[in-house]
């Protein structure tokens, strides 16, 4: 299948005043078009850091220090502001970490959006035509569309504003969404409604998704693939199938596995002993060794790659590529 | 609608409690000037004591000797009837026409000036804010904050001597030279403006610094808000998110301190006006404080801080116009 987006060894540092802190690093990972792409990991790991780059909107002090992000042959990483300016809202989107916080706060929700009109004429030559669009956006995520364009971003609750942030990154239809965290502030019931919203939205328009979360339910609710990253790296790649089931997964993987409250297992949440390294203070080797049942001496040496295994599962473990390899033997 | 009307009854009520802390606050100076014409005449030696009474209260029209209460509410009473009395300095013209001559003055020197270093301070700041990590902005950073520390009496007193002393580049003193008519012709407003100068510029150089600074902080916090990504990852342009998301935001605090800053002003005319013989209501002030002229004194007190109340009334309303959030309805 055609990559929709590559991103080749890509790392993004953060100058601070304890030295560089590379918040993702050295990640390599294609997605497919039309796929709903789960990004999961501990809160630090550079998942929000990652999802900022596709955009090429690192907040500073960073700044990308290897690799690239190909996609509709051009890199972002490299690319001219004009370039990015033309990608950014048109065909990638992006609903923020507090998407509650990402309104202009003196200005009307009609006049914000009417900026978003203007920054792409050409995806909306018939203005009314792309506010009949928006309405619809907004009936979708249960909104009133003529109270909402005509308030200020402090007359709406949290929960209403992310929703209005999801309506707003479709309203150029994009082809690409990449939604940071976009259920973690709503009660149950409005992350139900945005999940199905989603999911119908996709269906029907066809968009790639990819969905920063740490919640595996949702995970398992929406997920085509799932990324799993730990202090920087992505560790583990692979189908939903693959992620939650595979025994050749990443430890770290099985352990988050078990940690997530009992949807999936028999057995009570345990927590992952150990916590996420300081990423200014590495040891060398696997940065999950500290914490893992499985670590042999190999581990606390020499830092592993990601190796593909036999049935497509992407993983960055030693232990996990030497069993893959004798079952490729004996078969 | 009510809240402006509300908000306007309280600033009357401020200006009336001050006028009237002002009005015993000024009897309690020792020494006034009914005192020292008197001791003056006495000292003559030509006149009797009794003599010398009546001669300074005909003089001044003021009855020092009634009870100081029945003083207050005679004033207060002519007051609201639009007389302030008459001036002890300059006797036989009322008060009201000596400040209502001396306003417009103050007036032109201290919008003029706010104006101008309100823009071009929030432009500066902004500029810094956006470069601060190059050097020129570190550079402009630091003449900023040495401006904004240097008080206006000794710019004022540099300027002076520096330009109007020795190069005669500007005049010494007064509104306007007195060789041209009054009116709307291009010498006069040339006279006037040359003459305006140096007030002006002394006030922009002492608060430019202060704007431009608040300004950086202000922008450089607005650049970290969440909003601003969020603007750029819509595509909007460099140009809108500056002027309509980092200035539209930055600029509130600001809006909050020009009411406090035209009251800094108006008190700083004080100096500037009479350093510059600049016939401003602060240079009359000082003139009513050094002669013990309490009707005049008294006036100029009333327009000053009537300016400063209605200044925070009207910025109350501008900010209540820019942000939403305090839009009471
Ligand atoms: N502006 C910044 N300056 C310095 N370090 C930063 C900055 N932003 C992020 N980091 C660091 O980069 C790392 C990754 O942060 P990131 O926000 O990408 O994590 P995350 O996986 O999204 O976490 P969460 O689940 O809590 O949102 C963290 O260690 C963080 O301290
Ligand atoms: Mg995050």
């Amino acid at each position: 299948m055609e990559d929709f987006i590559h991103i080749k060894n890509l790392t993004v540092s953060f100058r601070t005043a304890r030295g560089l802190l590379r918040a993702v690093d050295q990640v390599t990972l294609r997605l497919r078009s039309g796929e709903i792409f789960a990004l999961v990991g501990e809160s630090g790991c550079g998942k929000s850091t990652l999802a900022y780059s596709l955009l090429n909107l690192i907040p500073e002090p960073g700044f990308f220090e290897t690799g690239g992000i190909v996609f509709q042959g051009i890199d972002i990483v490299q690319a001219k502001y004009r370039e990015l300016r033309n990608l950014r809202g048109k065909l990638i989107s992006m609903v923020f970490q507090a998407s509650m916080n990402s309104f202009n706060p003196v200005l009307r929700f009609k006049n914000q959006v009417d900026h978003i009109f203007d920054a792409h004429p050409e995806v909306w030559p018939k203005r009314s035509e792309g506010y009949a669009y928006f309405s619809e956006l907004l009936t979708l995520v249960r909104l009133s569309p003529d109270q909402v364009l005509k308030s200020f971003p402090h007359e709406l609750s949290g929960g209403m504003k992310q929703r209005v942030a999801i309506a707003i990154s479709l309203l150029l239809r994009p082809t690409m969404l990449i939604l940071d965290e976009p259920t973690t502030a709503l009660d149950v019931l409005n992350q139900r409604l945005v999940l199905d919203i989603l999911r119908d939205l996709h269906s029907r328009l066809g968009l790639t998704v990819v969905f920063v979360t740490h919640d595996l339910g949702v995970v398992a609710d929406i997920a085509d693939r799932v990324g799993v990253m730990y202090a920087g790296k992505l560790v583990d790649v692979g189908t939903l199938e693959q992620v939650f089931y595979d025994p050749a997964r990443h430890p770290y993987v099985t352990g988050l596995l078990h940690a997530a409250p009992s949807a999936f297992q028999a057995v009570r949440a345990r927590p992952i002993p150990g916590s996420v390294p300081n990423l200014l203070e590495l040891q060398p080797g696997c940065r999950f060794a500290p914490r893992c049942d499985l670590a042999e001496s190999m581990c606390r040496v020499s830092e592993p790659e990601l190796v593909v295994h036999s049935s497509g599962h992407v993983v960055s473990c030693h232990v996990m590529s030497r069993m893959e390899a004798k079952e490729v033997m004996v078969q | 609608m009510a809240y402006i009307a509300r908000r306007f009854g309280v600033s009357l009520f401020i200006i009336y409690v001050v006028i009237t802390i002002s009005f015993f606050l000024i009897r309690l100076m020792p020494g006034n000037a009914v005192d020292f014409l008197y001791f003056q005449l006495l000292a003559s030696h030509t006149v009797s004591p009794q003599q010398a009474l009546q001669q300074v209260q005909s003089l001044y029209g003021v009855n020092m000797k009634e009870p100081l209460l029945l003083q207050y509410v005679q004033y207060i009473w002519n007051m609201i009837h639009g007389s302030l009395g008459n001036s002890i300095l300059y006797p036989g013209t009322s008060v009201l026409h000596i400040l209502m001559n001396a306003l417009p003055w103050t007036i032109l020197i201290v919008s003029t000036s706010l104006i101008i270093s309100f823009f071009i301070g929030i432009s500066i700041g902004t500029l810094i804010a956006y470069f601060r990590k190059s050097k020129f902005a570190v550079l402009v950073s630091t003449i900023m904050t040495v401006l904004s520390a240097i008080p206006n009496y000794i710019v004022a007193i540099i300027l002076l001597y520096l330009l109007a002393d020795i190069h005669h580049i500007f005049p010494t003193g007064g509104a306007y030279s007195p060789e041209v008519a009054p009116g709307w012709n291009i010498p006069f407003l040339f006279s006037v403006a040359r003459h305006a100068a140096l007030p002006v510029i002394v006030f922009i150089i002492t608060q430019v610094g202060g704007w431009s600074l608040g300004m950086k902080s202000s922008v450089v916090s607005a650049l970290g808000e969440e909003y601003i990504t969020s603007a750029h990852s819509h595509g909007i342009g460099s140009r809108r998110i500056i002027q309509s998301y980092v200035g539209r935001n930055a600029i509130l605090p600001l809006v909050t301190s020009l009411g406090l800053s035209i009251g800094f002003m108006v008190g700083g005319s004080v100096f500037i006006e009479t350093l510059f013989n600049y016939p401003g209501i602060g240079f009359f002030l000082i003139t009513a404080v050094n002669g013990r002229d309490y009707p005049l004194m008294m006036g100029a007190f009333i327009i000053v801080t009537s300016a400063v109340v209605l200044a925070n009334f009207l910025t109350d309303l501008i900010n209540q116009r820019l942000d939403p959030r305090t839009m009471q309805k």
